[in-house]
C-alpha cells in the first residue's frame, strides 16, 4: 500500500480519519466534506484512511446475496451498454443548451469577455476591467484548471437573470460516468449543481435554490459520477477542479 | 501474491476494458465479503441488495480507476461498498435498531490458508497488528464504526458514554493507528 508522506496538520488528519470511518455527523460531518473538495491534502489523507481502514473487511465475514443481484447487475449494465451503442444515454438525452461565443458575449457581456480572455490566456487569471471592480457585479465568475491534465471550466453565473454559463475543456468520462458540477458554501455541505458535458459550452437556469448558493467565495468543483441521472448526494473522489467564484 | 489475489487483480483489469465475464468472475469472489460489509451497516437483506447492486454497477464503470499500486482489490471494493452503504442511510436517516446478534459477529479470520487472502496480506496484518495495540475502548469504538457505520453519538448511545468520551476513543484510536500505520 503506498504509504506517502502527507503534509497535513495533525488535527486535519484526524478529522480525516473521522470522515473515512464515517463517524461524522451535522456540521463536523459539512466541514469535513467541504475541506474534502477543497483541499488535495485532505482528500489525499481520507483516501490514506479509507485504504487502510478497509483492509479491516478482510474480517467481516462471508453472506451470499441471492441470484437476483448478479441477474440485476447485467440488466443495469445492459441497459447502459445499449445506450454507448444507438440508444441515447442518459447524458445524451438532457437538453444541452450550445452558445456560441458570440451569444456569451452579447447575453452575458463583460463576464464572457473574462471568458474569452481566459480561454485565448489559460493561466492568465486577472481578467477584471478596473472599472467594473469599483461597482457592485450581478456576475460571478470561477475559472478552474489543471495543467497537468488539461482540464479547465470557466464558469459564469449571471445572478439577475438567473442564467449559469460553462465553458467546458478535457473533462470526458468513461462510458457510464459523467462529470458533476458541486457548489461548497461556506461552512456548509458540497450541493450537486447537476451533470454537465464533457467538454463545450453549455449554459442552463439556476433554480432559486441553487442562485442562493452560488454567491462569491463559495468554491465551485466537480468530479466524475455514475451516470444515473440523478444529481448525487456526495461527490466521489478525486476532485478534478476546484476553485472559488469570484465577483467580476 | 495469494493466486486468489492474482486472479482478482487480472479480473478487475479485464472488466476495466468492457469484459463482462470478468465482472462476472470478480463479482463471484467478493460478492459475499462486500455483501457482508453492506449488510453490517444496512442491516436490511433486501436493502443491502440493492446496494450490493449498485456497487458492482459501480465496479463496471470505474474499473479502469483502480490502482494495485495504491491498495488490494478487496479495499478498493470494500471502501466502494462502505460509501455507499453509509451514503444510503445517511440519505434515509436510516438508524439501525437490531439487537446486536442478529448477524454474524465481527471475527478476525486468521486461521484461513494465506492463499485464500484477497486482501494484501501485509496490509491486513498491520492493521491487524496495530488495531491491537491499541487500548480495548477505541479498538472495540473503531470497529464498531467500521462494520456497522455507527457515527459519534450513535456509538456513545450503543456503548452508553458520553459523545464527549466517545469522540475522545475515536481520535486516540486513530492517532494510534496513524502512529503505528506510518502515516
Amino acid at each position: 500500500m503506498a504509504d506517502d508522506a502527507l503534509p497535513l496538520d495533525d488535527e486535519s488528519f484526524m478529522l480525516a480519519g473521522e470522515l473515512a470511518l464515517g463517524v461524522l455527523e451535522g456540521d463536523e460531518y459539512a466541514i469535513a466534506q467541504r475541506r474534502l473538495l477543497e483541499e488535495r491534502d485532505f482528500a489525499s489523507a481520507v483516501e490514506w484512511w479509507q485504504l487502510h481502514l478497509a483492509s479491516m473487511a478482510e474480517a467481516s465475514g462471508e453472506l451470499q446475496p441471492s441470484d437476483d443481484v448478479w441477474r440485476g447487475i447485467e440488466a443495469r449494465i445492459s441497459s447502459e451498454t445499449k445506450g454507448v451503442a444507438g440508444i441515447p444515454r442518459t447524458t445524451d438525452q438532457r437538453s444541452y443548451s450550445r452558445l456560441s461565443l458570440a451569444t456569451f458575449a452579447t447575453g452575458l457581456g463583460l463576464a464572457a469577455a473574462a471568458l474569452a480572455l481566459f480561454i485565448a490566456t489559460p493561466r492568465t487569471v486577472e481578467v477584471v476591467p478596473t472599472d467594473i471592480t469599483t461597482s457592485p457585479s450581478p456576475q460571478l465568475v470561477a475559472q478552474l484548471q489543471d495543467q497537468e491534465t488539461g482540464r479547465r471550466l470557466a464558469s459564469i453565473v449571471d445572478v439577475p437573470n438567473q442564467r449559469l454559463a460553462l465553458n467546458i475543456t478535457g473533462l470526458e468520462a468513461e462510458p457510464g460516468q459523467t462529470p458533476e458540477l458541486w457548489v461548497i458554501p461556506e461552512g456548509g455541505a458540497p450541493y450537486s449543481l447537476g451533470a454537465i458535458p464533457g467538454s463545450g459550452q453549455f449554459e442552463r437556469q439556476l433554480s432559486n435554490e441553487e442562485e442562493d448558493l452560488l454567491r462569491a467565495g463559495v468554491t465551485l468543483a466537480v468530479t466524475f459520477e455514475d451516470d444515473t441521472g440523478v444529481r448525487h448526494e456526495a461527490p466521489t473522489l478525486p476532485i478534478l477542479l476546484s476553485g472559488p467564484l469570484d465577483p467580476v | 501474491m495469494s493466486e486468489r489475489r492474482e486472479l482478482l487483480l487480472k479480473a478487475i483489469s479485464e472488466t476495466a476494458e468492457g469484459d463482462r465475464s470478468s465482472l462476472k468472475t470478480v463479482y463471484e469472489m467478493t460478492s459475499g465479503k462486500v455483501f457482508a460489509t453492506i449488510v453490517r451497516i444496512v442491516r436490511d437483506r433486501e436493502r443491502s441488495e440493492d446496494i450490493l447492486q449498485e456497487v458492482f454497477v459501480k465496479v463496471w464503470s470505474r474499473a479502469g480507476r483502480f490502482d494495485p499500486a495504491k491498495g488490494s482489490p478487496i479495499t478498493w471494493l470494500c471502501t466502494i461498498a462502505r460509501n455507499t452503504a453509509l451514503n444510503d442511510i445517511r440519505r434515509s436517516d436510516h438508524v439501525v435498531r437490531t439487537p446486536d446478534g442478529a448477524l454474524p459477529e465481527i471475527t478476525d479470520d486468521e486461521a484461513r490458508p494465506a492463499d485464500e487472502w484477497l486482501c494484501a496480506m501485509e496490509d491486513s496484518e498491520a492493521l491487524a497488528r496495530c488495531l491491537e495495540e491499541l487500548q480495548d475502548d477505541h479498538r472495540r469504538s473503531i470497529k464498531l464504526a467500521f462494520f456497522d457505520g455507527l457515527t459519534h453519538s450513535q456509538l456513545a448511545d450503543r456503548v452508553n458514554v458520553p459523545l464527549g468520551t466517545m469522540k475522545s476513543w475515536i481520535r486516540r484510536g486513530l492517532a494510534g493507528l496513524r502512529s503505528c500505520l506510518g502515516g
